[in-house]
Order: C-alpha cells, then sequence, then structure tokens
C-alpha cells in the first residue's frame, strides 16, 4: 500500500476511506476535498472526480468532519489554535486547509466556530524530480537563486524539498552545502514531533512553526547557511527576508505561486524582488513538476549548461 | 501459653491500626501525585505538546487517566462517555471524581485558554482534596498509635 494510503486511511472517516482503498496505489491522487453534507472531491493530476453516495447522498456528515478534526488534531485542539487561525494545520507534512464561519475579534481572528469543508493536499517525497532544472541552476557546482513559479497545486514544493536535498547532499555536481530552511507550515520538513521527516539532505537546518521572514532572519544571523529555503513568498516581509539573505551573500530557493513573470509583477513583494534582479533564474511550471520555461533576471530565457 | 496469646492480642491491636491507618492515609499519595503530574501536564501544553505528548512524562497516576479519555475517543464514545470513564479512575473521593469530570468533558476541543482555566479549576479541586487527605493522614496516625497503644494496655492487663 502506498504510503499516503496508510498515512490518511486510518483517520479519514470509514466511506471515506473505503472510497480511497479502492483507487490504486498508482493513482495521482492530488487533495482529498471533504465538505460538510456534500459528496467527496478527490483531486488528480489534470482531472478531478466527484464521489456521491448512494442515492447521490452527501459522503461526508457534520459529525464525521468533527471526528475527523479531533483525529487530525491528536485530540488538542490548543495545540493547533494558532494554526487554525491561520486556515489550516499540517499533519505528517501534509498541509489541511480549513473552510467554515470564523470569529472575528477586535484583536483579529479568532478563530473557526463551525468548520464545514477539510482540504487534504497529499505530500508526495519524488526524488531526483528537481534534476532536470540542475542545468539550469548550477554554476560551477554553486546553486544560483532561483524562484520557481506555478499556480497552486504543480509541484513546488515537491521540487523545492528535492533541490534542498540535492544541494544539501551536494549530488549531480553540486558543491555541497549548508541548507537553512524556513518551514512556516512543516510543509518542506513534515513535522514528525518536532524532527524532519522528509529527506532534506544531511546538512541542512530547519526553523518551523514561526513566520518565513523571522525563520529567514534567525536562519541567516546564526545557521550561516549557503543556501536559504523558502516556500511561497507572500509578502513584504517575504520579500525583505530574501533581499536581506541575498544582500548577505547568501543564495536563495524560493516559490510564488503565479501563472507566469506578468502575474508575479501584480504581486507588489514579488515584483519589487523582481526588479530589483535579486533572483538569478526565474523557472515556470505548468501541470504537476512540468517545467515550461527558465528565464534569467531579466527574464529572458535561458538554455541548460551541462556541468 | 499465656504469653504467645497475650504477644498475638498485642500484633493483632498493632495489625489492625496500621491497616485502618494505611486506608486512610492512601489517598494522599495518589493527590500528591495527581497534582505533580497535572503541574508538568500544564507545563507542556503551555509550550504546545499534544495530549498525548503533554502526558508521557507525567506521573503514572494521570497519565492513566488521560490516556482512558483519548482511548475513549478514538474508540468513538462521546465527549461525556470518555469524561466519565477517565474521572471514575480518580477513587480519591466524590468532590475529586466530579472535579476531574468537569476537566475532561470536551478537553480534546479546548482551546488554549479554556485549557488552563480547566488545569487551574482541577488544580484548586486537588488542593482541597489534598487538605482534607492530610487531614485523614494525621487520623491515620492516631489509629496507628492507638493500636499500639491498646495492644500494649490489654498486654500490661492480662500479665
Amino acid at each position: 500500500m502506498e504510503q499516503w494510503k496508510k498515512q490518511w486511511t486510518p483517520l479519514l472517516p470509514e466511506r471515506v476511506a473505503e472510497i480511497l482503498e479502492r483507487l490504486p496505489d498508482d493513482a495521482p491522487l492530488l487533495e482529498i476535498r471533504l465538505r460538510c453534507d456534500r459528496p467527496l472531491e478527490l483531486v488528480f493530476d489534470g482531472s478531478d472526480r466527484i464521489v456521491y453516495g448512494n442515492n447521490k447522498a452527501p459522503i461526508v456528515e457534520e459529525n464525521e468532519l468533527k471526528a475527523l478534526l479531533r483525529r487530525l488534531t491528536g485530540y488538542s485542539a490548543f495545540a493547533w489554535e494558532n494554526e487554525r487561525k491561520s486556515g489550516f494545520i499540517t499533519v505528517g507534512g501534509c498541509r489541511v486547509g480549513l473552510s467554515g464561519r470564523m470569529i472575528r475579534t477586535e484583536d483579529g481572528v479568532l478563530g473557526f466556530s463551525t468548520v464545514s469543508g477539510v482540504c487534504i493536499r497529499i505530500v508526495r517525497e519524488v526524488k531526483d524530480c528537481a534534476k532536470p532544472l540542475l542545468p539550469y541552476l548550477l554554476c560551477g557546482g554553486r546553486f544560483r537563486s532561483v524562484l520557481l513559479v506555478s499556480p497552486p497545486g504543480c509541484g513546488k514544493t515537491t521540487l523545492l524539498r528535492d533541490m534542498i536535498r540535492i544541494a544539501s547532499d551536494g549530488l549531480y555536481g553540486a558543491v555541497p552545502c549548508r541548507v537553512g530552511v524556513a518551514d512556516e507550515r512543516f510543509e518542506l520538513s513534515g513535522d514528525a514531533n518536532g524532527a524532519i521527516a522528509f529527506d532534506l539532505g544531511t546538512r541542512t537546518d530547519v526553523i518551523s512553526g514561526i513566520s518565513k521572514s523571522d525563520a529567514a532572519v534567525r536562519i541567516v544571523s546564526t545557521l550561516s547557511p549557503g543556501i536559504l529555503a523558502m516556500d511561497e513568498l507572500n509578502d513584504a516581509n517575504d520579500a525583505k527576508a530574501v533581499s536581506e539573505a541575498r544582500g548577505k551573500g547568501v543564495a536563495v530557493f524560493a516559490t510564488a505561486h503565479g501563472a507566469d513573470g506578468k502575474d508575479l509583477r501584480l504581486r507588489p513583494a514579488i515584483g519589487a524582488l523582481l526588479d530589483a534582479h535579486v533572483f538569478e533564474r526565474i523557472a515556470l511550471l505548468e501541470g504537476v513538476g512540468r517545467l515550461t520555461s527558465v528565464t534569467d533576471g531579466d527574464g529572458l530565457r535561458v538554455d541548460a549548461v551541462s556541468q | 501459653m499465656k504469653t504467645i496469646g497475650i504477644a498475638l492480642l498485642f500484633a493483632l491491636c498493632c495489625l489492625a491500626g496500621v491497616r485502618l491507618g494505611a486506608k486512610k492515609a492512601a489517598p494522599l499519595k495518589m493527590i500528591r501525585a495527581m497534582r505533580a503530574g497535572l503541574q508538568s501536564f500544564s507545563d507542556r501544553t503551555a509550550s504546545g505538546a499534544t495530549l498525548a505528548d503533554a502526558a508521557e512524562p507525567a506521573d503514572d497516576a494521570f497519565r492513566e487517566r488521560l490516556s482512558v479519555y483519548l482511548e475513549s475517543l478514538s474508540q468513538g464514545s462521546a465527549q461525556a462517555d470518555a469524561a466519565g470513564r477517565a474521572s471514575a479512575a480518580f477513587g480519591a473521593s466524590d468532590a475529586v471524581r466530579s472535579g476531574a469530570e468537569l476537566f475532561f468533558c470536551g478537553l480534546s476541543d479546548a482551546p488554549r485558554a479554556e485549557l488552563q482555566r480547566r488545569i487551574e479549576a482541577f488544580g484548586a479541586v486537588l488542593a482541597r482534596a489534598e487538605v482534607d487527605a492530610e487531614n485523614e493522614s494525621k487520623q491515620a496516625r492516631v489509629l496507628r498509635s492507638a493500636g499500639f497503644l491498646v495492644g500494649t494496655g490489654l498486654a500490661v492487663l492480662l500479665l
């Protein structure tokens, strides 16, 4: 049985687990979406499937969703309070997005009063998936700073994780290098009770559980990395942390949501990074892990260079 | 023969005193262990540990009861049933049992502030129970001494 089945079937409601067990082990499942009193949605690479119960009955009921949340949080809602405020929890390196009714106070968001939907993103560790990208990134065995860009669900995080492993272990012509990972949501390292669950290489240090920008500042100032890795650049704080790291001679591996360079420039913080030529390479992905183009800081297409 | 009889009577009186005293002294040990367990649980949960992880280094008495609660929930029991089972294991007194039930019921869904409030409330129940148990423990010492004195008195009279 594939790892994701072993991980998820004991946690999910019985009817959902039965449906998943019937899927072939190599099914390219990306997401499991459960909504209260609605059918189940399974998202595959390139397609999705809506699964109803008998007589078009819903697959997941309210009490099953509540029980699922209890299992996902280890019966300890308090331990995930901050994450829940941000609309997600992370279970074994998989991000579980939540939807429902939230409560707002004068100080900000208090949390969910009712959770009506859960979106589980299946994480797979795909070793060597970053290998086709290496000829664009390596220069004399050293990595250039790179921004991986794609719409959600195209495997940026998986690719980034493999790049970290290759850089850290010095594989395929790369010079071994210390990598610091700012892992706000435990998605790169996978949370195994504070330990690193995924293979991120031998020279990798991770700071997780705090904002990416705060983690990046600590990594650069205390762990002296050669490369800083950050998943999903979002705001001005993230952009500032990347600029600071680059200014201190640290290469940066980062990802951002977007369909292309034009999309990215609509986001002020990321646009400013591109204008400042902080990234030496921008790799665009389409579909799951499919590399469409690699450009330099000026937006000019670059060719692969064999090492 | 008479001496053996007197010695047996003396031993019997002392034993009765010790046994009655031990019964009264037992809750104090359990309550103290429970308070220590609750304190360690409080420290661990404050640093973000889940219920199962927080109970790990705690005293056996506390950990076992928390395990009963978590196992009941994982087997699909309702909150009230799981809390009932966990608190039934608190044999100390009715006050401690109902305090435990209030602590456990809905614990898995409690936000951090609520968890802290519950820890404080249950801690207060245990503190009161400890005072009661200390009084009982004093009575236990009196019973042990009384057993010895009665035994000695009877032995002197019979001799």
